[in-house]
């Protein structure tokens, strides 16, 4: 099924609820299928609220992987395209509990000054500011593991970038006076699990990193309201970390004096105590330590795996390119499988956070299968490694992802 | 048809058209489990937290795989599955969506 426009969508409702006698549900036509390239990949295309069809990983809590092509139509992912990962069955929280009358953040715990307040007294007191910043899931390309691993099994969709709008973390930390014993900070969503059994979705911050003034706490996304699967009203927004930490329909920051040890921190979301997260496929880390900052990525958007290209016909090819901010210093090309590295131009900087675009002119010689590579390296030198790092979660995928296309 | 009826039913079609209620729906879950031996007992024990999708997009696990799926989700998230139920959802997931061992 492929109905973009709203109002057909609503006949379409409107007709079938009154012929059917029943409430008309988006998405009760047969959905079309996505096929991920791993074992065990074929997915629905899914529309939900607010959101044009997406990779369906699974239904209840929603999770929605953003098709790749999406990511060749700029630098900023439209918000309706934009992924979703819920943890707890009992997500997204009702409308109800969102409204502008009944949503409240408060800030509590170790502060002299407890803070209870709505979004608009919020953006109110409160300097706005934004940040182009890529979220990332932390199990982004799992199911592209070798060996593969349990959990979710996402292609590369897992992720966008957005230009984000709210108000600093700082500010309101400061507002709320810390204690001196302060140590870390605790973010909870309005999202719940769905038995007194599973531990409740609260990640925690050490209290230096809470107070980096690049962290936000966001109520917009490219200009609009956060959407509902994307945490409205608001939402934890950290550039350069995965998204676990970007908690949303954020309505409690708990400043506490001690490490804090739930089950989301610890053992969840943790990589192994190593500078690139790597582990000998099928062992055990011996030390683990939190995830935290994105490594060195890079995507070709502008072909897809398997297309056909013309030989002799020149060809601007395009991609993006991120990190966990230091910033992308260069993308290099290679149709040759990695023999002979070309330097790509780099797009406009939307800042050290954002998916930087690159672009590459490439006269494919053929005719003939060709394996096209694009690496990124950042600020600090660090870059992709040509062979896939493993650990045990599935997290930190940034290999060199190759495109294959063939030359007629 | 009677005017009368004409009213009503424009009205339930401005009623269907602006009840706001209805936009924020999700769409209903669609995944339905193999048949085979021990699926009435996944059905009954695994789709309480979560949709089964969760279960069906996992890479072909082998069954010592599925055991330490359904071990964790007894030991970090509660699930009731009694301990004599263990092996036959094992067997029921390594056969339909596993690697089942090879025949000696
Ligand atoms: C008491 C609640 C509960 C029950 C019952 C339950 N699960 Fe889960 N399961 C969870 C939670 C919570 C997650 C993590 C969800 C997330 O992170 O998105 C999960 C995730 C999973 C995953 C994804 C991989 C992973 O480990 O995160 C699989 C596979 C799974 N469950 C299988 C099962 C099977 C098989 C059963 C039946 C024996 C079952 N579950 C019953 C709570 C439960």
């Amino acid at each position: 099924m492929r109905v973009r426009d709203l109002n057909r969508r609503r006949f379409i409702r409107v007709a079938a609820g009154v012929a059917g006698g029943m409430a008309a549900v988006p998405g009760l036509i047969a959905n079309e299928t996505y096929e991920m390239p791993f074992e065990n990949g074929s997915r629905e295309l899914v529309r939900y609220p607010e959101k044009r069809p997406l990779i369906r990983l699974t239904s209840r809590p929603p999770q929605l992987e953003t098709p790749m092509a999406v990511f060749n139509e700029g630098i900023l992912t439209p918000n309706d395209a934009f992924f979703v990962r819920y943890h707890l069955a009992g997500s997204p929280p009702s409308r109800d509990v969102l409204t502008p009358d009944a949503f409240r953040l408060q800030v509590v715990g170790a502060v002299r000054k407890p803070i209870e307040i709505s979004i608009a007294d919020l953006l109110r007191r409160f300097e706005v500011t934004e940040v182009v910043a890529v979220n990332q899931c932390s199990g982004n390309g799992r199911g592209l593991f070798t060996p593969r691993v349990g959990g979710g099994q996402m292609g590369n969709g897992a992720m966008g970038c957005a230009r984000w709008k709210g108000v600093r973390l700082v500010d309101v930390l400061k507002a709320a006076e810390l204690e001196p014993a302060a140590k870390q900070v605790l973010f909870d969503g309005m999202d719940k699990p769905v038995t007194a059994t599973i531990p409740d979705f609260v990640k925690s911050i050490e209290l230096d990193q809470a107070l980096d003034p690049d962290l936000l706490l966001a109520t917009e996304m490219n200009g609009q309201p956060l959407p509902w699967l994307n945490g409205f009203p608001l939402r934890l927004v950290v550039p350069g970390h995965y998204g676990t930490y970007w908690i949303k329909h954020l309505h409690q920051i708990t400043v506490v004096d001690s490490s804090y040890k739930g089950y989301w921190m610890d053992p969840a979301y943790r990589i192994p105590d190593d500078p690139c997260a790597h582990i000998e496929p099928g062992s055990k880390p011996r030390r683990t330590v939190p995830i935290s900052r994105f490594n060195v990525r890079s995507f070709i958007t502008s072909l897809a795996e398997g297309v056909q290209v013309r030989s002799g016909e020149k060809q601007r090819v395009r991609g993006i390119a991120f990190d966990g901010g230091s910033g992308i210093r260069e993308v290099t090309f290679s149709d040759d499988g990695g023999k002979t590295w070309r330097g790509a131009e780099l797009g406009r900087s939307e800042g050290r956070f954002g998916f930087r675009e690159w672009t590459v002119d490439w006269k494919p010689a053929g005719p003939g299968e060709r394996t096209l590579w694009a690496k990124a390296t950042n600020r600090l030198g660090e870059s992709q490694p040509l062979e896939a790092l493993w650990n045990p979660a599935g997290y930190m995928r940034n290999v060199v992802e190759p495109v294959k296309v063939r030359i007629v | 048809m009677n005017p009368r009826w004409l009213g009503i039913l424009a009205g339930v079609l401005i009623a269907a058209v602006d009840s706001p209620a209805d936009e924020w729906k999700l769409p209903p879950e669609t995944i339905a489990l193999k048949p085979g031996k021990g699926r009435e007992v996944v059905l009954g024990q695994c789709a309480m937290c979560h949709s089964l999708d969760y279960i069906t997009t996992q890479p072909p696990l082998p069954k010592a795989g599925w055991v330490a799926s359904i071990e964790k989700m007894r030991s970090k998230y509660g699930a009731p599955v009694p301990t004599n139920s263990v092996a036959l959802l094992a067997d029921y997931l390594t056969e339909q969506y596993g690697k089942p061992a090879a025949k000696p």
